[in-house]
């Protein structure tokens, strides 16, 4: 007779919760082992949660290929010279240090749900009885006809941060007056809605601060309209204008191919010309996901709403962008909520830890100019299975500049704030 | 004057359709809380760890930048007139106000217990 598995066998019977309810402790002997892959905003929050909420009642591994992490937020402001690479960069040392979380170097291959084991790429595997799964996304180059990982190299997307984003600068640095920014922007759902919009404000910022009077960037976008669009519209013509020219899809008529290295974007209704391209693609959750058959036909992962648990696998937490989180946008702030609700559960499950209801919230501070400081957020909460918005706020275009400023200074707390939140 | 239970049926609902209608739902905005109220019930010290998390992504702790303040080790009732107060709207800060407009007495209450407690 073939075995069942945990999970087969607790369906078959229709005891999954019941299942669940019983602590870890009472199951078993040695440490629950509870199990990070990706470093980023939601992964190492969930290690730090886990492991700083378990007070060590449970083992913490982190598994993520970089020793250091590049955050994509504020990666715009390097861009705009507003702050240094090594600002945005942070290391995971003090999770190892003052939290006890064991950081391995490695890259995730594959997941053996039923043996609950994860393979890495030196060949060494890594056991777990609960896993966050926090890849971040993957993109989809060939979305963009004619973009690939190599043209990459030349018409940066600088979507992960890292040295992408440091070329998409150098390049920048090389500009000329008079030379041409032509950015493509991707199709909805993506990481960071007003990420592209903020930056090609901060290459604006860049232009001005340089004299560079004759250089223009011009937005090619899939979408109809934007995330904080009547603010940056109106932002751009403060600041910058005449400088940045977004073109809907109604207008261009849709990217037919890019040409990374004649440096044009043709479209239907015409081809554009940029000394620089900068093109980010369609976004899917990171490899790791679609491995271990945890993402739908979106190419992103359902979860449970209360938990932010895998609708496919009880064992398995799914945070961040890689997720599909109702009305939640793709965001750092997004993953660091979720990542709390993860911990929380996946304490409840191992320890005897109480459970609440899901609370996440969200804010997205944009910078257009200097002391321009916009933002959007929302609360959020788990309403008939979905995560849905409970409150929610903007920016309004009718504030005073002193306002402004406050939101700009804000936002450089708040990354003072969840950086240590996420990294310690 | 007593409003008969009808007519407060048809506010709450009237409540609830017009915060569906923007699509948002809200269910603490209407208790009213005084500083008094909020620090006289009884606090779950677990559930103000957990609620914290949320005011943590900010409120770190220890912060060189004063756009955020640092309310780790404030006293309870400082906590709780401020939050109060955003909530009721006469603090300004579009953030805090929504963070507020989603919380009730037991929320403030274990908040401002967990942060007093801080160092």
């Amino acid at each position: 007779m073939k075995k069942l598995s945990r999970r087969q066998f607790n369906l078959a019977l229709g005891v999954g919760a019941a299942a669940l309810a019983t602590p870890f402790a009472a199951r078993a002997q040695s440490k629950p082992r509870v199990v990070v892959i990706g470093g980023g905003a939601g992964g190492a929050t969930a290690a730090r949660y886990v492991a700083k909420n378990g007070k060590g009642t449970v083992d913490v591994t982190l598994i993520e290929e970089s020793p250091t992490y590049t955050t994509c937020f504020f990666s715009n402001l390097y861009l705009g010279d507003v702050r240094s690479f090594d600002s945005i960069t942070h290391s995971y040392a003090t999770l190892a240090s003052d939290y006890g979380i064991s950081v391995v170097n490695g890259y995730a291959m594959e997941i053996d749900r039923g043996g609950k084991t994860i393979k890495l790429k030196d060949g060494s595997s890594v056991a777990y009885d609960r896993l966050v799964v926090a890849p971040g996304i993957d993109l989809i180059y060939d979305s963009v006809p004619g973009y690939s990982e190599e043209a990459a190299k030349i018409a940066p997307h600088a979507w992960q941060a890292g040295p992408q984003t440091q070329l998409l600068k150098e390049k920048m640095n090389t500009l000329q007056n008079g030379d041409n920014i032509v950015m493509v922007t991707p199709p909805n759902p993506y990481r960071c809605p007003p990420g592209p919009y903020e930056r090609a404000s901060m290459m604006a910022h860049y232009f001005k601060a340089k004299g560079m009077t004759d250089s223009t960037i011009t937005i090619l976008d899939p979408k109809p309209k934007f995330s904080k669009q009547g603010l940056f519209t109106a932002g751009w013509e403060q600041h910058y204008n005449g400088v940045i020219e977004w073109i809907s899809p109604e207008v261009h008529g849709g990217i037919v191919s890019v040409d990374a290295e004649a440096g044009t974007v043709e479209t239907d209704l015409d081809t554009f010309e940029g000394k620089l391209l900068n093109i980010i693609p369609k976004q899917t959750a990171g490899a790791i996901a679609h491995a271990a058959e945890l993402t739908d036909d979106s190419g992103f992962c359902q979860i449970d709403s209360e938990s932010m648990r895998s609708t496919v696998d009880e064992n398995i937490f799914v945070i961040g962008d890689a997720s599909v989180a109702g009305a939640m946008p793709k965001s750092g702030f997004s993953a660091n909520s979720q990542a709390k609700v993860a911990a929380m559960h996946i304490l409840g499950d191992l320890t005897d830890a109480k459970t609440f209801p899901a609370k996440y919230a969200n804010t997205c501070w944009s910078m257009i100019g200097t002391d321009d400081g916009v933002k959007v957020g929302a609360q959020y909460a788990s309403v008939e299975g979905k995560i849905a918005s409970t409150s929610k706020f903007i920016s309004q275009s009718d504030e005073d500049a002193a306002t402004r400023k406050t939101t700009f200074e804000e936002s450089l707390g708040w990354y003072e704030g969840i950086t240590k939140d996420i990294f310690g | 004057m007593t409003i008969k239970n009808s007519t407060k049926i048809a506010i709450a609902v009237f409540s609830v359709l017009y915060c569906l209608g923007h699509g948002t739902v809200s269910v603490f905005a209407t208790e009213k809380l005084t500083v008094e109220n909020v620090l006289s019930a009884d606090v779950d010290a677990d559930y103000g760890e957990y609620l914290a998390g949320e005011c943590m992504t900010c409120h770190t702790g220890k912060n060189t930048n004063a756009s955020i303040p640092d309310i780790h080790g404030k006293d309870p009732g400082y906590i709780v007139s401020a939050l109060i107060e955003y909530r009721n709207k006469t603090r300004k800060n579009e953030t805090m106000r929504s963070i507020t407009s989603v919380m009730g007495k037991d929320e403030i209450a274990a908040l401002a217990a967990y942060f007093s407690s801080l160092e």
